[in-house]
């Protein structure tokens, strides 16, 4: 039965307009970026579950143990599916598109962004060649991370970040994994297009690890606007002075701040007039003030305006909106 | 001698001249062929080496700048293979293209040979073999080149008078 379902997949694929034209009857379009870089051994097993793209939050696929699914509330184990050296050959080939040396850098990073922003963790044996990662062989763990854009996480906070038609300069802070990067995407997006109250803005994106855009062949996967610019896989201190002398932005955003050098070309973009909206890690304002890199910044007011991620006692998440006066 | 005997030595006879043009025209096929893979596996390394193109760009881009319309085809639709997400390794794909194409281009054994030695590792390695690897193709192809288009204008002499000969001796026969 599940060959049929495979060669559904397959003709869907194809025929995708069908598909959208029934409202997504068949299956939700989304989920075939993933079923198209599946081996067909997993595949098979994976269509048996029934999984949508709503709920698929990871794929782990390790050689010699069963492939695990996390979903959004529960993770699933196929038992049945253990996988094989074979089987991830041909996931290799089908997620490099059977030119794994155009990927020698992603893979030296340690990771692939596939279309549909969706990011490919890949971990085994690595290699040295004056002190520098050369490659890594005997790749024998994989994570498929699926990329979700929360289109309108940032709606509360946009009207904070503004000045009347001007951004201030705005650092979001959380602990690892609560969603800083989620929001600084949305807010992008937002600054980009701009709405009945605001104008868009041009925006200047350096992702220098293809998590805002999640650029695949150059083009971002998620929607950060029309007015956005994305300098992909650059290094933050380099793309920000990069993005000023060529692309003349109104607004630099970047992921992470978390060096010397992005402070120094930070402090040098803001000093050039452009506005800055940043994110970096720190439990809390207290928090922040206290670390060294960001000491300056805070008592200089810089930064005027700081959004704080926590979750609360129920498990949500919450954001806190601190103006730095 | 009947008109109609004639026209069979007629007939005959230039069926033979014509057997002779095709084989040489097979053969000047085939060494356009082989300058169109040539030029394009010398493109193919240079979209790897500049813009670090993936193989389906490679060859789509290549399929555009050659000017034999069955070689350009077969490079296109070695492009769209390798973007239906096949499964299979690139040299299955690759094999399973070039048997179906054996019949519409003019190559022979030794010039499959030396392509498909090219691409049991193409994809596979990183940017540094994979290029040496197309310059020893290209090398290979070049060799082959040379020797073929010396000898072609000698071997098409040979055949036309061997084609006008044959013709000759059968309607020799009939008369």
């Amino acid at each position: 039965m599940y060959k049929y379902k495979i060669l559904a997949y397959k003709l869907l694929n194809e025929f995708e307009f069908i598909n959208n034209y029934m409202g997504g009857f068949f299956l939700d379009t989304r989920i075939s970026e993933i079923t198209n870089i599946l081996p067909q051994h997993i595949l098979s097993e994976f269509i048996q579950n029934s999984i949508t793209f709503e709920d698929l939050r990871e794929i782990r696929i390790r050689i010699g143990q069963p492939v695990i699914i996390r979903l959004k509330f529960k993770e699933i184990l196929l038992k049945k599916c253990i996988v094989t050296k074979e089987d991830m050959n041909e996931f290799l080939e089908m997620v490099t598109n059977h030119s794994i040396y155009a990927y020698e850098e992603d893979i030296t990073n340690g990771f692939i962004t596939v279309f549909g922003g969706h990011r490919i963790g890949l971990a085994g044996k690595v290699i040295y060649e004056d002190n520098n990662i050369k490659n890594v062989k005997y790749i024998s763990f994989a994570n498929i991370r699926i990329s979700h854009q929360i289109r309108g996480c940032a709606n509360n906070v946009f009207s904070f970040i503004h000045s009347n038609e001007n951004i201030d300069n705005t650092l979001i802070i959380s602990s690892p994994g609560i969603g800083k990067t989620t929001l600084l995407r949305d807010l992008i997006r937002l600054i980009s297009n701009g709405n009945e109250y605001y104008s868009g803005k041009t925006v200047g994106v350096v992702d220098e690890r293809s998590e805002l855009g999640a650029c695949f062949l150059g083009r971002p996967q998620n929607d950060l606007g029309i007015r956005t610019d994305v300098l992909d896989c650059c290094h933050k201190s380099e793309g920000m002075i990069m993005l000023l002398r060529s692309m003349t932005p109104e607004v630099i955003a970047v992921d992470e701040i978390a060096t010397k050098e992005d402070i120094i070309s930070l402090t040098s973009v803001i000093n050039c007039g452009l506005s800055v909206v940043a994110t970096a890690h720190a439990k809390d304002f207290n928090d922040l003030k206290e670390k060294i890199l960001f000491k300056e910044l805070i008592q200089e007011k810089i930064f005027k305006k700081v959004i704080i991620l926590r979750k609360n006692e129920v498990g949500n998440i919450v954001n806190e909106m601190v103006v730095n006066e | 001698m009947s008109i109609f005997k004639i026209l069979i030595m007629l007939v005959l006879f230039f069926s033979f001249l014509i057997i002779g043009e095709n084989i040489n025209n097979n053969r000047k096929k085939r060494i356009k062929e082989i300058k169109a893979f040539l030029i394009g596996i010398i493109n193919l390394g240079n979209e790897i080496r500049y813009h670090n193109a993936l193989l389906s760009e490679g060859f789509l881009a290549i399929s555009k700048k050659i000017r034999e319309p069955e070689v350009a085809e077969f490079f296109c639709e070695l492009a769209n293979q390798i973007n239906l997400q096949n499964t299979n390794e690139f040299y299955s794909i690759w094999g399973d293209l070039s048997n179906s194409y054996q019949n519409i281009l003019h190559l022979n054994k030794e010039d499959w040979d030396i392509l498909n030695t090219l691409c049991i590792n193409l994809g596979n390695l990183d940017i540094k073999s994979q290029l040496d690897n197309i310059d020893l193709c290209k090398e290979e192809l070049l060799n082959l080149l040379d020797n073929t288009s010396k000898n072609i204008n000698k071997q098409c002499k040979f055949v036309r008078t061997i084609s006008v000969f044959c013709g000759l001796f059968i309607c020799i026969i009939i008369a």
